[in-house]
C-alpha cells in the first residue's frame, strides 16, 4: 500500500485516495478515441487521483507502475488551450 | 514424570501443571510448554496423518516451519484447523485433535492409500480419472471426500479482533541475537522502534543452544536485552508475526493475544497491525532442513536443532535412545546442547571421515555412545515410531537401534520478507543457499537470514544495522557493548553445503506436508516439468499451510541434480505473503457484520419507523419502502399510498437525495461543462431538470439544478449516484478546468428533504408553514431555514422542502398531520416507483444503466447543442444507429402484472427488448411498465410478450409512449 504525498495534506496512505485515470486520458476527457488510447507504460507515468477521504482534491501523481514508487505529486495545471 | 521429560532444566514452570486433552485423552504439560513439547514430553510421537498417503507423522520441528504436526484446536466457533502444534503455547483446558484419519489416528483405514501409492505419482490427478467421461461426477465425489486438510469451523467465531496502525523508524523482525542487537542499537539512538518476535519468548536460536553470554546462560542476557529495549522506548511485541511486506514500508503483523482455540482473557483474540516502517531490519533467522533418506518421515525423525530446542527449552527428550545425524561441524553444537541436557544419544552418524571433522566436534561426539563416521543413513526403521536406522559405511549396510533420529541437513535462510518486495537474491554456490543480495529501499537482512553463521557475528551484524539506521536518520550511533558470547563451534559455518539429495526413492520425502518424494521430483523432471514453478504446480511441492519452509530448497537441489544444472540457474518460486497462515478473522478484524460498512439513516429515521415504515436498503441508506399502518401487505400499502398522491396528497422523505452546492464566479460555467442540459438561461429562483453524461457519452445521472443566487446553485443527484456526481464535478473542476473559480460541496447531510405531492399539496404547505407565496412550476424559494422548490417526480403538483436536519422531525410531523387532515398519506419507495413509472420518468439502475444514451431514454430535448462533457462521445456513430433499444411504456394487454426484468419477445419469437421497471399505475388503472425496446418508438401500438422464464410467466403487453399518465402535464400546471 503506497504512501502518496498530497500537496494539501502531506503524506497519506493509499486507501485515502481513489485512482482516476492516466493524466493523458484526463486531458483527453472529451476525445473518446484519445481517452481510450494511452501508453500504459511499465515505468514512470502521471495519473490523476482524488484524495477522497482527505481534502477531496484531484491531484497528479507521478508513479512507477512497475515498482509503485511515487516520485511526487502536484496540483493539475491549466491545460494548454 | 514421563520418561521423556528430563529431570531438570528448561524454561518451563514445573510448579504449574497445565492440563489439556489430545484426541479426547486427558494429558498434562507445564506452563511454558508448547502443545508439541507437551505431547513429546508425554511420550506422544504420532500426532497426525499425511495429506495424500495417510502416513503416520510426528513432530519434525520446533517452530513455524512445522509441516507435520497440524492439529485442530478449540471448540465450536473457536475451532481452528491446521494449526501447528509447535506454534501453540499450552494453556489450561486446551482441546486438540489430530487430523486426516478415519476412524482413528492409531488405525487409519485410509493408510491403505500408502500401500497403493504407486497409483498416485506426481500429477496423478492430471492423468487419471479421465475416462469414461460420464463417471467424473462419481470420481469427483470420492476425491472431494478424500481431499483437503482439516475441516473448517462450523460456527461463527465468537471473539473480537482488533486492528491498529503504527509508524516506526525501524521495524525489527525476529528477536534472536541479530534482531535484539539491531533493535537495541536503534532504540538506544532514540529511534522509534517496533521489534517483533513470532515466538512467545524472545531469543531465537539462543533458546535451543547451550550458549553462555557474559558468563551466564543466554536466557539471562535475552531477558536483559528485552527489558533494556522497553526502557529505551521500543515497542516489543512477542507472539507477533510479521507476515508480509508491502509497498512503501508497510508491514502486516498479527499479534496473538489468545492462543488458537483459547477464550481471550482480554477483549480481543488477535490484533492486526499495519506498521508503516521507515526501515525494516529483517532478522528472521534460518530454518533447518531434513535429510532425504527412505522413510525419513517416520515419527521420531526430527530436525537436530529442534531436538536441541525441546531439550534445552522444554526439558523434553525426543527419545530415550537418540541417533544424531550430522552434516557439518556446526551441527555438533546441537549435539552438545542435547548431551548437556542429559539426553541419551547412543550414536552420532557423520558422512565425513574422522580427519575431516573438527577436533572440538570430535570431543563433543566422544560424550555420546559412539561416533559413526563415513556413515550415511539410507533409511529409517519402524512404523508409527522410529525403531532404528539403516546405515551404509563404505558400501556395507547395517542397522542401528534407536527411538528417535535427529537429523541436520543444513540451514535455509528465512528470506521471505526480503523477497516479498522482490528484493534481489543471489545463489551462494559454496553453501547451496540463496541470500539477500542487496538491500531493497527499505529491507535490510541481518544475521542468519543474511547467511551469517556465528552467534557472535549475528549480534555484531544486527548492531551494525541498527547503528546505520540511526546514522541515516541523523542520530549518533551508540557503541556496541560487545557481549562476550561463548557458543560451542561458533566459528563453524552451519550453512556448509550438505550432501546433495539424489535418487528417485519413493519413500524419501522432500515435502512432508504434501507427500512429495524424490521419486515425484524425478518423474516431474522426466515428464518435462523442469521449471521450478512448473515443478511446484505439478507435484504440489511447497504448497500447503507450511509453504515448503523445510522442503523448497531440497526440492530445488533435487531438480537441479536431474538437469545437471545449479539451483542458482533454475531459481526459486515466488515468495508471497503471508509468511505463516493468518486467520481470516484477523484480516477482517472488526469489519464484520454491521461494522462491514456504515448504515446511513435519514435525520427523521425514528419518525419514519414510528410511522410504520418498512425499510429497504438503497446503497448504504435505509429508506422506507412502504408504511405498514393497518397490517397492510406491500401491495395494499403501495396502492393506498399512490392513490393518496393522485387523489389528495402524499408526504415522503427524500433526505437521501444527493444535494451538491456549487458556488462561485464560475459556478455557471462548471454546470455548463458538467451537464448536458443547458442552464445558461436558468433564472435565480428557478429549478430545472438536467441530465449528466459520462465521458463515454451515456447518461450518468439526472437531477434538478436550482439557481439560488447569481453565483450559487444546488444540484440534486440520485441517492446512489451522489458520490459519483461529486466525483465528476470535482474532476471537471480540478483537472479539466482548474482555472475555474468555483466551490463544489456535498451538502447531502446538511439538509433534510421532504416531499409533498398531490392535488392538495399547496393546501398542506399552507397549513404547515402559514403564508407561502404561490409558487409557479419550477419556482424556488429560499429562506435561511428552508428551501422550497416546486418540482415533481410523481407527476402531481409537488414541492420539495429542504430544512436543517434538526428541524426536520417537527416539519415532518406537521406535514403528516396536515396531510392526514386532507385525506392524504405518507408514501414510500414502492408507491413512488409506481407513480414515476406511469409518468414515464427514468431511474438510475433501471433505465439509466450505463448503456443508454439520452436519445435512447427520450431525453433528447434536454440535451443542448453547446459543448459539454461527454458530448463528443455521444456523437459516435453507434449512438445514432438504427436498432438501438429505446425507452417505451408498456401496458398489460389483459391486466396481468408485468414481470420486471423479463425479456420482450416479438411474435417471431425473437427478443426485441426487456422490461426495466414495472408497477401498478393507479392513475391509468392497470399494470404499467417501462422497457427498452429495439427502435421502440417506431413500434407504439404493437403487442409483444414479456416472457419471464425464471418466473414462468408470459404476459402480453402493448407498447406505447413512455409517459402513460397525464402526458400533457395538466396536473403540473
Amino acid at each position: 500500500m503506497m504512501v502518496i504525498p498530497c500537496p494539501h495534506c502531506g503524506p497519506r496512505t493509499e486507501i485515502e485516495f481513489v485512482f482516476g485515470r492516466a493524466l493523458e486520458a484526463a486531458h483527453a476527457h472529451d476525445d473518446p478515441a484519445a481517452m481510450m488510447r494511452r501508453a500504459n507504460p511499465a515505468g514512470w507515468t502521471a495519473e490523476v487521483w482524488r484524495h477522497i477521504h482527505g481534502c477531496g482534491a484531484w491531484i497528479v501523481v507521478e508513479r512507477n507502475t512497475a515498482t509503485h514508487a511515487v516520485k511526487g505529486t502536484r496540483l493539475p495545471e491549466v491545460p494548454a488551450p | 514424570m514421563s520418561a521423556y521429560r528430563l529431570a531438570d532444566g528448561g524454561a518451563i514452570d514445573r510448579d504449574r501443571v497445565v492440563r489439556f486433552t489430545f484426541n479426547g485423552r486427558a494429558m498434562s504439560g507445564f506452563s511454558g510448554d508448547t502443545l508439541a513439547s507437551a505431547l513429546l514430553g508425554a511420550g506422544v510421537m504420532l500426532v497426525g496423518r499425511s495429506f495424500k498417503r495417510h502416513r503416520p507423522r510426528g513432530v519434525l520441528s520446533a517452530g513455524p516451519e512445522e509441516p507435520n504436526a497440524l492439529v485442530g484446536v478449540g471448540e465450536g466457533g473457536r475451532f481452528e484447523p491446521n494449526t501447528q502444534a509447535t506454534q501453540i503455547r499450552l494453556y489450561p483446558d486446551l482441546i486438540a485433535r489430530s487430523q486426516n484419519h478415519w476412524p482413528s489416528l492409531g488405525f487409519d483405514a485410509l493408510a491403505a492409500l500408502d500401500a497403493a501409492s504407486a497409483l498416485f505419482p506426481a500429477g496423478f490427478y492430471y492423468k487419471t480419472f479421465k475416462s469414461p467421461l460420464r463417471a467424473w461426477p462419481l470420481y469427483e465425489r470420492v476425491i472431494r471426500a478424500l481431499a483437503g486438510l482439516g475441516e473448517p469451523p462450523k460456527l461463527p467465531d465468537p471473539d473480537s479482533y482488533g486492528e491498529r496502525f503504527a509508524h516506526a523508524d525501524v521495524l525489527v523482525v525476529g528477536l534472536g541475537p541479530a534482531g535484539l542487537a539491531a533493535a537495541r542499537a536503534a532504540a538506544e539512538a532514540g529511534l522509534r522502534v517496533i521489534a517483533v518476535e513470532q515466538d512467545f519468548r524472545p531469543g531465537g536460536a539462543l533458546l535451543a543452544a547451550a550458549t553462555r553470554i557474559n558468563g551466564a546462560p543466554s536466557d539471562l542476557f535475552v531477558d536483559q536485552q528485552a527489558s533494556a529495549l522497553r526502557e529505551a522506548g521500543a515497542r516489543v511485541l512477542t507472539r507477533t508475526t510479521a507476515f508480509g511486506v508491502y509497498d512503501h514500508g508497510l508491514v502486516g503483523l498479527v499479534e496473538r493475544l489468545a492462543e488458537p482455540g483459547q477464550t481471550p482473557s482480554g477483549a480481543i483474540a488477535q490484533r492486526l497491525w499495519k506498521v508503516r516502517a521507515g526501515r525494516i531490519i529483517l532478522a528472521a533467522g534460518a530454518i533447518e532442513r531434513p535429510l532425504t533418506f527412505a522413510d525419513n518421515d517416520r515419527p521420531g525423525v526430527m530436525l537436530a536443532h529442534a531436538g536441541a530446542a525441546y531439550a534445552q527449552r522444554y526439558a523434553v527428550a525426543a527419545g530415550r535412545r537418540v541417533l544424531f545425524v550430522a552434516s557439518s561441524d556446526a551441527d555438533y553444537a546441537a549435539l552438545d546442547a542435547l548431551l548437556r541436557c542429559g539426553v541419551s544419544v547412543c550414536a552420532v552418524i557423520d558422512p565425513r571421515e574422522m580427519a575431516a571433522i573438527a577436533p572440538p566436534a570430535r570431543v563433543i561426539a566422544a560424550r555420546a555412545g559412539e561416533h559413526r563416521t563415513e556413515t550415511t543413513v539410507i533409511g529409517a526403521l519402524g512404523g508409527a515410531r522410529v525403531e532404528g536406522a539403516r546405515v551404509r559405511r563404505r558400501g556395507v549396510d547395517g542397522t542401528l537401534d534407536g527411538d528417535a533420529m535427529l537429523v541436520a541437513g543444513g540451514w535455509t535462510p528465512t528470506i521471505h520478507l526480503h523477497a516479498h518486495m522482490r528484493g534481489a537474491l543471489a545463489y551462494d554456490a559454496a553453501r547451496g543457499v540463496f541470500l539477500p543480495q542487496s538491500e531493497t529501499d527499505t529491507v535490510r537482512a541481518v544475521g542468519a537470514c543474511a547467511g551469517v553463521a556465528s552467534t557472535a557475528q549475528c549480534w555484531r551484524d544486527g548492531w551494525r544495522a541498527g547503528a546505520d539506521a540511526a546514522r541515516a536518520l541523523g542520530r549518533s550511533a551508540p557503541d556496541d557493548p560487545s557481549p562476550e558470547i561463548d557458543a560451542p563451534l561458533d566459528e563453524h559455518d552451519g550453512f556448509a553445503l550438505p550432501i546433495p539429495p539424489r535418487g528417485a526413492d519413493k519413500q524419501a520425502f522432500v515435502d512432508f506436508q504434501n507427500d512429495v518424494t524424490m521419486a515425484d521430483i524425478a518423474l516431474a523432471a522426466r515428464e518435462g516439468y523442469r521449471a521450478v514453478e512448473h515443478l511446484k504446480r505439478y507435484t504440489t511441492l511447497g504448497m500447503g499451510a507450511d509453504q515448503g519452509k523445510t522442503s523448497n530448497l531440497i526440492g530445488l537441489h533435487a531438480l537441479a541434480a536431474t538437469r545437471e544444472a545449479t539451483p542458482g540457474s533454475i531459481g526459486l518460486t515466488t515468495y508471497r505473503p503471508p509468511f505463516t497462515p493468518v486467520t481470516l478473522s484477523a484480516l477482517a478484524h472488526d469489519q464484520t457484520g454491521a461494522n462491514l460498512e456504515p448504515t446511513r439513516r435519514s435525520p427523521i429515521f425514528d419518525d419514519l419507523v414510528a410511522a410504520g415504515a418498512v425499510m429497504q436498503t438503497s446503497g448504504l441508506w435505509l429508506r422506507p419502502r412502504y408504511f405498514a399502518t393497518h397490517g397492510e401487505t406491500l401491495h395494499e400499502a403501495a396502492l393506498h399510498e399512490a392513490r393518496a398522491v393522485r387523489t389528495a396528497v402524499g408526504v415522503a422523505d427524500a433526505s437521501t437525495l444527493g444535494k451538491i452546492e456549487i458556488a462561485g464566479p464560475d459556478a455557471g460555467a462548471l454546470i455548463d461543462l458538467a451537464y448536458a442540459t443547458g442552464v445558461r438561461t436558468l433564472q435565480v429562483g428557478k429549478a430545472r431538470y438536467a441530465v449528466m453524461l459520462n465521458d463515454d457519452g451515456f447518461v450518468y445521472d439526472d437531477g434538478t439544478i436550482w439557481r439560488l443566487g447569481a453565483e450559487r446553485y444546488l444540484a440534486t443527484a440520485s441517492t446512489a449516484r451522489t458520490a459519483g456526481v461529486l466525483q465528476r464535478l470535482t474532476f471537471l473542476r480540478d483537472v479539466v478546468a482548474p482555472h475555474y473559480d468555483v466551490d463544489v460541496f456535498d451538502a447531502t447531510e446538511a439538509w433534510a428533504a421532504l416531499v409533498v405531492a398531490g392535488p392538495r399539496a399547496a393546501d398542506v404547505l399552507r397549513a404547515t408553514l402559514g403564508d407561502v407565496p404561490p409558487m409557479a412550476p419550477q419556482a424556488v424559494v429560499e429562506t435561511p431555514a428552508l428551501r422550497i422548490a416546486r418540482i415533481s417526480y410523481s407527476g402531481e403538483h409537488a414541492y420539495e422542502l429542504y430544512c436543517r436536519p434538526d428541524a426536520a422531525s417537527a416539519l415532518w410531523r406537521n406535514l403528516h398531520a396536515a396531510a392526514r387532515a386532507a385525506q392524504g398519506a405518507l408514501y414510500g419507495l414502492e408507491a413512488l416507483e409506481w407513480l414515476r413509472i406511469e409518468k414515464g420518468h427514468v431511474a438510475v439502475g433501471a433505465e439509466i444503466d450505463g448503456r443508454t444514451s439520452a436519445t435512447d431514454l427520450g431525453l433528447k430535448a434536454f440535451i443542448k447543442k453547446a459543448p459539454h462533457a461527454g458530448a463528443r462521445a455521444a456523437q459516435r456513430p453507434a449512438f445514432t444507429a438504427e436498432g438501438r433499444w429505446r425507452l417505451v411504456g408498456l401496458r398489460s394487454a389483459y391486466g396481468a402484472d408485468i414481470p420486471e426484468g423479463a425479456p420482450l419477445v416479438d411474435d417471431a419469437g425473437e427478443q426485441c427488448g426487456r422490461v426495466t421497471s414495472s408497477g401498478f399505475g393507479v392513475g391509468v388503472g392497470g399494470a404499467v411498465a417501462l422497457g427498452l425496446m429495439r427502435d421502440g418508438p417506431a413500434h407504439h401500438g404493437a403487442i409483444v410478450t414479456a416472457a419471464s422464464a425464471t418466473r414462468r410467466r408470459h404476459v402480453r403487453v402493448r407498447v406505447g409512449p413512455s409517459c402513460a399518465y397525464d402526458p400533457e402535464g395538466a396536473r403540473l400546471a
